[in-house]
């Protein structure tokens, strides 16, 4: 806004300019654009340098300590040709900042010219503190503008001097000459110090019209919050700074082009909006401490008027029986901070920890909250009780002094529990569960096992374990009338070990093949033959002939192709075996590939002998 | 293979994962609130733990507790039975569920119960799921294995040995067999409740009409023996029986 202020200063300067069109001399004009500024205020403090000259000096100035510069100066500059001379204008802003309070003079600024030095006239500014609660003087026409400004926010407290744990209510308000079609909190202050609670306000507020200087204004409260003091002293409420978009209807589209201000942009109806930035200005406030004389000693830091009233749920109840004492205290504090009212000693009775249900407005009185506070009571006994009255200490600020809340005694009648003798005076007196009554609830759990129960036998590796000796059974069944038979019947002993047996000789027959010696590799072929022939239809190897063999395998039914196959496997081992000379190596590995491939076969048949009308052959 | 495997493996462990951490994040958060003395909005924190399927015994045993301090009694007692069930010997869950029990009036004398009632009752109360579960099974296959030597052995007095241990470990397998059965029996077909209003009344039948038959207090245990039209049969410890609504009682 302010760069705006100046482009209209300048237009206004340039304005003046074409009037003016004689040319004058050159000259070095200093002024601010309030001599009366709040602390902490921004003000510019401007210079002007005009005359017909091409080149400009820059001047040169020291401000005063109570007077802080913010930044490097802005500078605009114009040159016009009017009646066939030069005339230009510079134009130096400066931001400055109020730092401290007093009468300031800004001393003259300097600037060389062709071997002269131009100088300005001293500037006097007056900072003076903002008095907060000045909120009725906003109407009046001394309210201060922030600069050149057709927009901005003005920050005001409802109460100058409160004392800690007081609601003081900020009220932010736009005043404007322009259409601010939206606004946002930019950066919300700190607030140290304070217990900050934003009070709504609707998106689009009530909207009035002041006077300001003779200028009409349309003014609304855009954001609002109540502060809590917490600590005494003099405060200081920050600056609060918000965007605002405000529109420029059917502006030149073309205006933008040479207008470096702002983010604009052009709306399909020929209406601009722009965003800027405005910052409130800060306040601040004395807070006063609550007076030590006279301080209840309950008081628990409730500030401001309240009124409170207590009651049960219901007034009959059995022992053990839970009843629920409600509390509910209105006021015009912020009642989040508070703490509930304190129970007095409640002798007979287990008390629960109080919980407390959402903050509501109290229809009685506007502005007011209102907080319930549910205790819940279990009596051990019965008889008749009068609770005692309920006490609550608060500050009321406007006579500045504490006062004292105190309900009224509520009666509740205990009587005896369902199943309890009614002459019984005390549930819990003889069986010592009173006693138990006054332990304290155990501590939570707070270890990081948390996996979800699921009960163990449901657990798949159960169904596993359960369902393992259903396949286990059968092998078990299977290994025992093994073992049995391996020790009682030789046949079986004999046929089970057959294959293993001959493998044996196999693999000397081709240890012996490696180390060249043919014909004892066939000797080994032999015996591993006869061998599993011989376990298998349990005839002593030594001295089987092919003859009993083949007469062996007819009686056990074995295949006429398979026994004409063997009878000539056993030939051609036969042959080799006492043929003259060395045999071929080629020769005994094909033999032995031979028993191997033949006892292969005949593992697959079961040699059984086969049971004629005189009974069971074969031998055991 | 491997890698297929690998991705299986994860596909599996990694959401299992995800949840326990997701888990262990709302129960500390739940904590915090216990420990900053807001029990309402820590007790709906281990209640969403629940409806998230983390039935836990931690869990249970925090949410009896935020409803201990808040006075609600049946619910206190509800929430510790449950978690009583998973974790039957936690000293803590018990001290509470006693302080719990202590406030709900005048304990009802239980019936005298049977030997098997006794049985089952201790058993409840200190052996938890997976520990008669293992037991269980152990009997189980140590009796199948000793019977399976007995069977193989040729030696008589090692046969005779092995089939007398195997019989010993299908007694105590059937023991254990049954206590598993009647556990399962009690998480999965037999019902108990927790009365959460006090001065209740149960009726000789299933509705308003019916006679007035004994009042109730917050807490009190009890079965369920059927449903009917809103209303539900129930017996308490001391052999007490009558209608109540449905409303007013919540299932272990």
């Amino acid at each position: 806004m302010r760069k705006i202020g100046s482009l209209i200063i300048l237009m206004w300067i340039a304005g003046s300019g074409s009037i003016h069109a004689d040319p004058d001399p050159v000259e070095l004009k200093a002024f601010v654009e309030k001599p009366t500024v709040y602390l902490f205020d921004r003000f510019v403090y401007q210079l002007d340098i005009t005359g017909p000259i091409r080149s400009l000096p820059e001047p040169q100035i020291r401000f005063p300590e109570g007077l802080s510069l913010e930044g490097p100066p802005r500078t605009s500059s114009q040159v016009q040709w009017i009646n066939g001379s030069w005339s230009s204008r510079m134009t130096y802003q400066y931001h400055l900042k109020a730092a401290r309070e007093g009468a300031w003079t800004i001393p003259p600024a300097t600037a060389a010219y062709q071997g002269e030095t131009l100088r300005s006239r001293p500037v006097q500014v007056t900072v003076v503190k903002m008095q907060a609660g000045a909120a009725d003087e906003r109407n009046a026409p001394d309210i201060p503008r922030t600069g050149l400004d057709d927009v901005f926010i003005w920050a005001s407290v409802d109460l100058a001097e409160p004392y800690v744990g007081q609601a003081v209510t900020v009220t932010y308000e736009l005043f404007t000459r322009l259409p601010v079609v939206d606004y946002q909190v930019q950066q919300p202050p700190a607030y140290s110090g304070f217990w900050a609670e934003e009070i709504p306000i609707p998106k689009n507020p009530q909207v009035t019209t002041r006077k300001i200087q003779g200028i009409e204004y349309a003014v609304a409260a855009i954001h609002r919050v109540e502060l809590y003091p917490t600590v005494t002293g003099e405060l200081l409420i920050d600056p609060l700074r918000m965007i605002l978009t405000i529109e420029d209807k059917a502006r030149d589209p073309f205006d933008s082009m040479f207008t470096p201000f702002g983010s604009r942009f052009r709306s399909p109806l020929l209406n601009f909006k722009r965003q800027e930035s405005r910052s409130a200005q800060s306040l601040s406030i004395q807070v006063k401490p609550l007076p030590g004389e006279g301080r209840p000693a309950d008081f628990t830091g409730a500030v401001g008027k309240f009124e409170m009233k207590t009651g049960l749920d219901k007034n009959r109840i059995n022992v053990g029986e839970a009843v629920v004492m409600k509390v509910e205290l209105a006021g015009n504090h912020i009642l989040a901070t508070l703490p509930p009212p304190r129970l007095p000693d409640l002798p007979g009775f287990k008390v629960y920890e109080p919980k407390s249900e959402d903050i509501s407005a109290f229809p009685a009185r506007p502005g007011w909250e209102s907080r319930t506070f549910e205790t819940v009571l279990v009596p051990h006994r019965t008889g008749d009780y009068t609770l005692p009255p309920l006490q609550y200490s608060y500050f009321d600020p406007d006579p500045g002094e504490y006062r004292i809340l105190k309900t009224q005694p509520i009666s509740l009648h205990v009587e005896p529990a369902p199943g309890m003798d009614h002459g019984t005076a005390q549930i819990t007196g003889a069986d010592g569960s009173l006693q138990v009554l006054g332990h304290e609830i155990r501590y939570i759990k707070t270890g990081t096992d948390i996996h979800p129960y699921k009960p163990a036998y449901l657990q798949p590796w159960v169904f596993m374990l359960t369902g393992l000796p259903v396949p286990a059974l059968p092998l078990i069944f299977w290994y025992g009338r093994h073992r049995r038979k391996m020790m009682g019947d030789i046949a079986y002993a004999r046929a089970f070990r057959a294959k293993g047996e001959s493998q044996e000789h196999f693999k000397s027959a081709r240890t012996a093949l490696q180390k060249g010696d043919a014909r004892q590799a066939l000797d080994e072929i032999f015996r591993g033959f006869a061998s599993y022939i011989g376990n298998r239809i349990n005839l002593p190897a030594t001295g089987l002939t092919l003859g009993s063999m083949l007469d062996e395998f007819d009686r056990r039914n074995v295949p006429r192709d398979i026994m004409d196959a063997v009878k000539t496997f056993w030939q051609d081992l036969e042959t080799a075996r006492f043929a003259p000379g060395e045999p071929g190596m080629e020769q005994v590995e094909n033999l032995l590939a031979g028993g191997q491939t033949w006892i292969g076969r005949l593992e697959k048949l079961k040699l059984k002998p086969v049971k004629t009308a005189i009974g069971r052959c074969g031998s055991k | 293979m491997k890698r297929a495997a690998m991705i299986l493996i994860m596909m599996v462990l990694v959401p299992r994962v995800r949840a326990d951490e997701s888990y262990q994040a709302l129960f500390s958060r739940a904590n915090r609130h216990y420990e900053a003395g807001d029990y309402q909005t820590a007790g709906s924190l281990y209640r969403s733990l629940e409806r998230q399927g983390c039935r836990n015994a931690r869990v249970y045993y925090n949410l009896g507790n935020c409803h201990l301090k808040q006075g609600s009694i049946g619910e206190a007692i509800l929430y510790y039975r449950r978690a009583l069930r998973i974790d039957p010997r936690d000293g803590d869950i018990r001290a509470n569920l006693e302080l719990a029990r202590s406030t709900t009036g005048k304990p009802i004398e239980p019936v005298e119960p049977g030997f098997i009632i006794v049985l089952s009752g201790v058993a409840r109360e200190w052996v938890s799921d997976m520990e008669i579960t293992v037991i269980t099974l152990l009997f189980y296959l140590s009796g199948l294995t000793t019977m399976a030597a007995g069977l193989i052995t040729s030696q008589r007095r090692l046969k005779r040995r092995f089939l007398r241990w195997s019989g010993i470990l299908g007694l105590f397998f059937l023991l254990s067999g049954c206590l598993l059965a009647d556990r399962i029996a009690d998480n999965h077909f037999r019902e108990w409740g927790v009365i959460l209003k006090s001065g209740e009344t149960a009726r000789n039948g299933p509705g308003n009409h019916f006679a007035e038959v004994f009042t109730m207090n917050a807490g009190y245990e009890c079965r369920i023996i059927r449903h009917q039209s809103g209303w539900v049969e129930i017996v308490l410890a001391n052999g007490y029986t009558g209608w109540i609504p449905v409303e007013i009682i919540e299932v272990i």
